[in-house]
């Protein structure tokens, strides 16, 4: 589970490269308004996608802004760059568990989990090469 | 790593391969292929209206620009006119980290091809002299092929 302000995510673990601390990303003039930038991870150039970009009412990440998680996700043959508040370690869910969503909101989300008195939108970072 | 500054002309041939010609738009610092520049001149020098090349790229028109820079390109040659400063830079072959096409929305017509972590600093975006010749056939700026 991922946390981006008030958002809480659920991620497929196998689809995480690595999990870093803060890491400094630069802006890209003319990129995409939820991919503004790049960060720079093992002699690659890798595009950096903002959750908060994404959903109304979160704070923007502003240039020479971090936060405190950098997660690297295997999106097909591209890497993407995900700042997070926090990463918690791994949860075990029940497949039956995972519905198509109905309660949540969040668009690079096709589906939904129950953990506990709680509805968490399922990320898929292979939505936001649809949108590409 | 190389830097010279220039204030009137410049020939290619002082340049060799990883070699580019910065432009420090501070905070952003554009740069292009030392190898496709064909000539750096004075605007006084150069007749005719010329494309802002910072206008191009998202910043703001000086009507005080103080270099025009000749490109090479595939589709002829081209003329841009900066205010920013400029000097050569050299860079090691593999430190041109190519940029991912999920940046743009349209990627293919985008000028920017690289990234470069080297400096320290800050980035330097490499940009594709085609596409600027194309992007700025496109925006109808005032591209003028020589």
């Amino acid at each position: 589970m991922i946390t981006v302000q008030s958002l809480r995510l659920l991620l497929l673990a196998s689809c995480v490269r690595e999990v870093l601390g803060t890491k400094e990303w630069f802006p890209i003039p003319g990129a995409r308004q939820e991919i503004p930038g790049v960060v720079g991870w093992g002699h690659r150039a890798v595009a950096m996608l903002d959750l908060a970009r994404l959903v109304p009412d979160l704070r923007p990440l502003q240039v020479g802004e971090q936060r405190s998680r950098l997660l690297v996700l295997q999106v097909g043959e591209s890497r993407l760059a995900v700042p997070a508040d926090s990463v918690s370690s791994i949860i075990d869910i029940d497949t039956d568990t995972i519905h198509a969503r109905s309660v949540t909101a969040f668009p690079l989300s096709r589906s939904e989990v129950r953990v506990g008195d709680e509805v968490l939108p399922l990320f898929e970072p292979a939505l936001i090469l649809e949108g590409a | 790593m190389s830097a010279a500054l220039f204030d009137s002309t410049f020939s290619s041939e002082r340049a060799g391969a990883g070699t580019l010609l910065v432009i420090d738009a501070t905070p952003v610092k554009w740069s292009l292929p030392a190898t496709r520049v064909l000539s750096i001149t004075t605007p006084t020098n150069w007749p005719d209206r010329v494309s802002s090349l910072d206008v191009l790229l998202g910043g703001e028109h000086s009507d005080q620009d103080a270099h025009v820079v000749v490109l090479k390109s595939s589709f002829g040659n081209c003329a841009f006119s900066t205010h920013h400063i400029l000097h050569l830079q050299t860079f090691e072959p593999n430190s041109f980290l190519p940029l991912p096409t999920l940046v743009f929305e349209d990627s293919e017509n985008h000028p920017i091809r690289f990234v470069i972590f080297q400096n320290e600093l800050g980035p330097v975006i490499v940009l594709d002299v085609d596409r600027l010749f194309q992007l700025a056939n496109i925006t109808a700026v005032g591209c003028r092929p020589t």
